[in-house]
């Protein structure tokens, strides 16, 4: 039976290099998804899109839904318009 | 140039799109609940027949009647095009970045906001295109005045906004999960209890009888009719082909049914605690590991397909039998006055309206719909859990951060014995709802088989972290207490 190589030498040197280079292949390896970053997101079976606080023109979200049913009602309003006048469209 | 990045494009737009604002705090369970029934609520209001559509039939109808279900939107209406846009934005973009063809820095809080916002713009884009293909088509009826086809475009692509932001409303956290999936899952379920028991009653012939829209109703209606026979009544309840029959009625129930079955399939992983000795516990990994995202982006192919071929057929060659574009692609023929049926060669990806018809006069269909299915189904499965952050090595590192280790595995080896497990158990799923959704289509179900199969999958994905959510802070549910359910957390 060979003896054992001695500890030390050319082949640690090379495995550290070769650990570090790993390293840093997995660092510069960029996530595919903001799930995947680690910042919610969509997931494996559920469609998550807005999850991201942007700087935008900030909302509050009862002022979203009372504005949509205002749109709807605005619609209403455009059919009874329509039908009344007769002429809008 | 460095390289110009896609999401760029979208800075403009940053200070202009609205956002809702992230909770300050978390959202208790009731008002979850109540965000959540209340968007879902606004959307289904925007059923609203569209203003300024023409009186008059025009000869151009529906050619997506198939693909609306799914997507919960309904014809004429405001919502047109439903969540499509949103989906398809959404899936699409999110697909590209994991190609790598857009690239995002998703470590960067900065890109993941361009990312957010170009996904949001491409959405609101969609709405308007569609929106003008559809009128220009003459979908809304020839000869449009310019102030009908500004108030139709404005209807529908307003309408399209705030669909966008009611989604974003419950993604933001205000709800449950995901707004796309919850509000398609409470339409599709809506409309199927319209189908079954809607009691709305539609002109059917000349002589002024009506039938209700639902199966049962129209049953017992038809039963106590004077102008019909026992036979008659029955035999008319189960195939009538102009409102919906009992007899798609329970194959969308034994759809439904199988597929409550199938998600139960998953394959228990033995787990060990890596700091403390025998604390054994099993982790699962279900066999629809991508849920209906699979069939959801199937159909968002599709749509893509069939609007395209809409564009070419009506817009260009305006149907014309003897153009070259209806030779190739190939045309609609009108069915009841109601749909649009493609012909062949588009027919092909088209589902029969009967199961008699797919056999006589379609006897391709089967084989190519179903193939397709299978095969985007497979490609995206294989895709989508590599990139939506539940791949093998993203649970092994979940594992090494809480501890965890696969019993009889070292550390080391997890995502080995993982990567052997997830992305097969991923993509037979999605073979199998594709079968599922190929057979149910198949028989003449009209988009309603994948509709059910998408609203019952997705519901029980979302039912999931409801459940989880309940348990972590359920105790305090006011709801839960009038309800008398059992208090969580115990």
């Amino acid at each position: 039976m060979s003896t054992p190589t001695p500890p030390g030498g050319q082949r640690t040197l090379q495995k550290r290099r070769q650990a570090q280079s790993v390293k840093e292949k997995q660092q510069k390896q960029t996530p595919a998804s903001t799930r995947q970053a680690g910042f919610g997101g969509s997931s494996n079976s559920v469609l998550k899109l807005y999850t991201d606080e942007a700087n935008g023109l900030r909302v509050d979200p009862l002022v979203v839904l009372f504005l949509a049913v205002g749109f709807i009602f605005s619609v209403v309003a455009l059919h009874v318009v329509a039908k009344v006048t007769g002429k809008l469209f | 140039m460095a390289g110009f990045r896609l999401i760029e494009l979208a800075k403009p737009f940053l200070p202009l799109l609205p956002e809702v604002e992230v909770p300050y705090e978390k959202i208790g369970f009731d008002d979850k609940v109540v965000y959540t029934i209340i968007a879902a609520l606004i959307y289904l209001f925007g059923q609203f027949p569209l203003a300024g559509v023409s009186k008059e039939a025009s000869g151009v109808l529906d050619p997506l009647y198939f693909l609306r279900s799914v997507f919960a939107a309904e014809p004429k209406t405001l919502l047109e095009f439903g969540v499509f846009p949103v989906v398809s934005s959404a899936l699409i973009m999110q697909v590209l970045a994991g190609l790598k063809l857009i690239k995002v820095n998703f470590k960067i809080r900065q890109d993941r906001e361009l990312f957010q916002t170009c996904t949001k713009l491409f959405a609101l884009l969609q709405y308007l295109v569609l929106a003008n293909v559809f009128i220009f088509s003459g979908y809304y009826g020839t000869d449009l005045s310019v102030v009908q086809i500004t108030a139709l475009n404005v209807q529908l692509v307003v309408a399209g906004f705030f669909v966008t932001l009611l989604v974003e409303v419950i993604d933001k956290g205000y709800g449950f999960a995901s707004g796309a999936m919850a509000i398609t899952t409470v339409t599709i379920s809506t409309n199927f209890v319209a189908d079954v028991f809607g009691v709305g009653q539609f002109p059917v012939d000349n002589e002024g009888h009506t039938e209700p829209q639902g199966a049962f109703i129209n049953l017992i209606q038809s039963l106590r009719a004077s102008h019909k026979t026992w036979t008659g009544a029955i035999v008319g309840a189960f195939n009538r082909d102009y409102l919906p029959n009992l007899t798609t009625a329970f194959l969308v129930l034994a759809l439904a049914a199988s597929i409550c079955f199938l998600t139960n399939f998953r394959l228990e992983l033995p787990i060990r605690s890596t700091r403390t000795r025998g604390v054994n516990n099993v982790y699962p990994i279900r066999l629809f590991y991508v849920g209906s995202l699979s069939v959801l982006f199937a159909y968002v192919i599709l749509f893509y397909i069939h609007v395209g071929a809409f564009v070419l057929v009506q817009l260009i060659a305006h149907n014309n039998p003897s153009s070259i574009i209806y030779k190739v692609v190939g045309g609609y023929a009108s069915h009841n006055n109601l749909l649009y049926v493609p012909q062949f060669p588009l027919s092909l990806l088209t589902p029969p309206k009967s199961f008699v018809e797919c056999i006589t006069r379609q006897p391709l269909t089967p084989l190519f719909f179903t193939t397709f299915l299978v095969i985007t189904g497979i490609w995206f499965a294989g895709l989508w859990q590599q990139i939506s952050g539940s791949s093998a090595r993203d649970i092994s590192e979940q594992f090494k951060e809480q501890g965890i280790t696969l019993t009889g595995r070292r550390e080391q080896g997890v995502t080995k014995e993982l990567d052997k497990i997830v992305p097969v158990a991923a993509t037979t799923g999605a073979i199998v709802l594709g079968l599922l959704v190929a057979c149910g289509e198949l028989l003449g179900l009209k988009g309603k088989g994948a509709s059910i199969i998408v609203g019952v999958s997705g519901g029980f994905a979302l039912l999931e972290l409801i459940t989880a959510e309940y348990q972590q802070s359920g105790g305090q549910s006011a709801l839960a207490q009038v309800l008398g359910a059992p208090s969580g957390g115990i």
